[in-house]
């Protein structure tokens, strides 16, 4: 049995008092018309994973380790050889590492700021704000959804991970729609490490049943209630974000693709029962599908430690070497290893872009706080999937990490590589104004 | 002839090399069932319990003790909302010592005294004190900050500083006489296993492998340490004795084995086991020859 609302993915364990909606664990596998979508032009991809690792992960200590570099800015780990000759990675990724002929890998990217929640919205819309930090583009994501013309029972730009992206000093501004509004963000999707998978967007559903929601007009009215209750743009996001779960909830697929339990457990495991482990696995669950654009948070907030809001995102001033040997290594790991090997196992590799990145990487020099600061010049991405040519390693920094020597990959870049894949050309990018004069990765395709 | 003796001879060297446990079989236990990540296992006097680290029915990482009689779990601080890590108590019960994540890049340690009742929370001279362990005798605790080993004392609140070589010093331990700390430190390249004074003094190195070697905690008798190693490619739980003899490999197995923990008679472990992508508590008699 599954729940819709808060739905539970562990098999059938009975009722939740918050479950609105049952439905019988027998339902059929997804139709087998999703599944054999026509497959998209070599160089297309069908959709995107974005894992986003919020707080920006150290290049030395993952990707682009300096073992030459002396201790205060090396750290004390070692490094290890990879399927690629002469490349080399920190130890805390042996999976990765043998699975490097499979993706590429830029060590050049460059950021323009050094704030979280500037540089992560330049990061995930491709430019500065104008303004300072108020107008944003829209997030790639956005884009997407936009020009999306695809099947409409499931929304085209979907947000997995434990919440909106925030900081201390304030969230992110750039996590969807930016200067077009709410209507284009990302709808969000939570995954526990074990059962629960929550559509936020349900909870105002909450006691409904199938046949109240099949009944659109009464839909409409309790709609109509709720923007007379809130303010008119938060009612408007909400009522979007409603509209589209509904069109979930009411359509057997849409549901079913939700059902992590209808996964065996032996690939449930191969990607970790981990927040970030089973979001991944339902990132690929949903590229299966069809939707065109999956961003997986690792965390909600960027800070590494932050009271009872801990949920050890990758900003480590403090605690970089503990925290990165105890738990981000390993878990990122694992996920995206299982990630990519559930993708081409499956045949859709080819037609789904995977990219993992932060918003910067972090100071080459160990601080006296034993961590690492915040690194706009230099950091890196991985890039792995549709159109793009494994086993290469674009740019390279200098012997410190400081800088990019050669092919610095700007976020304009970045995005204009990500939506270019999906099809989305210049002329259309013009027409909408997004990405002005952005130019492609070119090394990687 | 001369060729059948040289592969005897390789035969036994493999074999001396075997890890002391590929396959503890019956004789291994699970301990928790529910695969949630769990961290910092140890036991409560009397080994009647465990406490670790967990989000068992819990949005963050909580202490949790389970009952090894009943297999019943409870939160440790049941009205606390904050991030709790890094257990341990003193050899006598007398003292339990915990790490609390307070704020933005903040931490304080907790200590309990259960004779007479009083709980102190106390903050170092830096924001963020990590892995802290209290003293087997439960008058001092040792913990990493900024990449250096500090004790401080309970009475006094005096701190010290242990160590300041160059690269990373972490993971302290206490020796069970008091006189020892056990810790990881990187300053010749990559982490290993050191074992100094208390007052930081003749520093000996015990381990010396291309790898991580982090997390040394001493046998109840103070004859061991065991630790948690990659030197074969994944973590793994590895002995040795505190003059660097008799290395033996414990677990073997593609998945992360981690966070051991000694049982009191020091015959037995407990770690962490990362099965399938699970991740709960088991436990397992030392064999003969890993004893």
């Amino acid at each position: 049995m599954f729940q819709i609302g808060s739905f539970r993915a562990g098999g059938c364990r009975g009722t939740s008092r918050r479950a609105f909606l049952q439905a019988s664990c027998g339902l059929p596998v997804l139709g087998s018309s999703l599944l054999s979508a026509e497959k998209p032009a070599l160089s297309q991809a069908r959709s995107v994973i974005l894992l986003w690792l919020w707080g920006g992960p150290s290049h030395l200590d993952t990707f682009d380790p300096k073992p030459a570099a002396p201790a205060t800015i090396r750290g004390p780990f070692s490094t290890i050889g990879t399927q690629i000759p002469g490349i080399r990675f920190s130890e805390l990724f042996p999976r990765l590492a043998a699975r490097n002929d499979r993706f590429s890998l830029v060590r050049s990217n460059v950021n323009h700021s050094n704030a979280h929640h500037v540089a992560g919205s330049i990061a995930l819309c491709g430019s500065p704000g104008r303004g300072g930090d108020k107008d944003y583009d829209p997030n790639f994501g956005s884009i997407v959804q936009r020009l999306h013309r695809g099947r409409q029972d499931l929304p085209p730009f979907i947000a997995v991970g434990p919440g909106h992206l925030n900081t201390a000093a304030g969230d992110i501004k750039a996590y969807g729609g930016g200067s077009w509004g709410p209507a284009f963000d990302p709808f969000p999707v939570r995954c526990s490490e074990m059962d629960d998978v929550q559509l936020p967007s349900l909870k105002l559903l909450e006691g409904q049943t199938l046949a109240r929601l099949s009944d659109r007009s009464r839909l409409q009215r309790e709609l109509e209630n709720i923007r007379r209750m809130e303010n008119h743009s938060y009612s408007s996001q909400w009522s979007n974000h409603f509209q589209r779960a509904h069109r979930l909830v009411t359509s057997e697929e849409g549901r079913q693709v939700f059902d992590l339990a209808s996964e065996d457990s032996q690939t449930r495991g191969r990607y970790g029962h981990t927040q970030f482990g089973q979001s991944c696995l339902m990132a690929r669950r949903l590229a299966e599908v069809g939707v065109p654009y999956i961003q997986v948070n690792w965390s909600e907030y960027v800070e590494n430690i932050y009271d009872n809001r801990t949920d050890f995102g990758w900003d480590t001033h403090w605690l970089n070497f503990e925290n990165m040997a105890e738990r981000h290594g390993p878990i990122l790991d694992r996920s995206l290893s299982a990630l990519l090997d559930d993708l081409q196992q499956r045949g859709l590799l080819d037609s789904t872009l995977v990219v993992a990145m932060g918003e910067f990487g972090r100071t080459p020099s160990i601080s006296a706080n034993g961590g690492r600061n915040h690194w706009k010049r230099c950091y890196f991405s991985l890039w792995a999937g549709a159109g793009i040519q494994p086993g290469r390693v674009v740019g390279g920094s200098d012997p410190h990490g400081n800088d990019p020597l050669s092919d610095p990959v700007t976020p304009l870049m970045v995005g204009t590589t990500i939506v270019d894949q999906l099809g989305i050309n210049r002329e259309q990018r013009a027409r909408l104004r997004v990405l002005p004069g952005g130019e492609l990765i070119e090394q990687l395709l | 002839m001369k060729s059948a003796a040289g592969s005897l001879l390789a035969i036994l060297i493999a074999i001396s090399w075997l890890p002391a446990v590929l396959d503890a079989g019956e004789a291994l236990e699970q301990l928790t069932h529910d695969g949630l990540l769990k961290r910092d296992p140890c036991y409560a006097p009397g080994a009647g319990s465990i406490v670790f680290a967990s989000r068992h029915r819990s949005p963050r990482m909580v202490l949790l003790r389970l009952d090894l009689e009943s297999g019943t779990l409870s939160r440790v601080n049941p009205d606390s909302n904050l991030v709790e890590l890094a257990p341990s108590y003193s050899a006598d019960g007398g003292f339990f010592c915990f790490q609390r994540l307070t704020g933005n890049d903040e931490t304080a340690f907790v200590i309990q005294q259960t004779e007479p009742t009083a709980v102190r929370q106390l903050t170092g001279s830096r924001k963020v004190n990590w892995n802290v362990r209290i003293s087997p005798l439960g008058n001092e605790v040792a913990y990493n900050l900024s990449g250096q080993i500090y004790l401080r004392s309970l009475k006094t609140d005096k701190e010290m500083k242990l160590t300041g070589s160059a690269g990373r010093n972490d993971w302290p331990g206490i020796s069970p006489d008091g006189k020892q700390v056990a810790f990881s430190s990187s300053r010749d390249g990559n982490y290993e296993i050191y074992v100094m004074q208390r007052d930081g003094s003749n520093e000996q190195r015990l381990t010396t492998a291309e790898g991580l070697d982090m997390r040394p905690r001493w046998s109840p008798d103070g004859k061991r340490l065991l630790f948690t190693s990659n030197r074969d490619g994944n973590y793994e739980i590895y002995q040795v004795g505190i003059d660097g003899s008799g290395l033996q490999r414990l677990t073997d197995h593609a998945e992360r084995d981690d966070y051991a923990s000694w049982h009191p008679d020091s015959g037995q472990i407990t770690w962490v086991r990362e099965r399938e992508g699970r991740f709960d508590l088991y436990r397992m008699p030392l064999p003969k020859q890993a004893r």
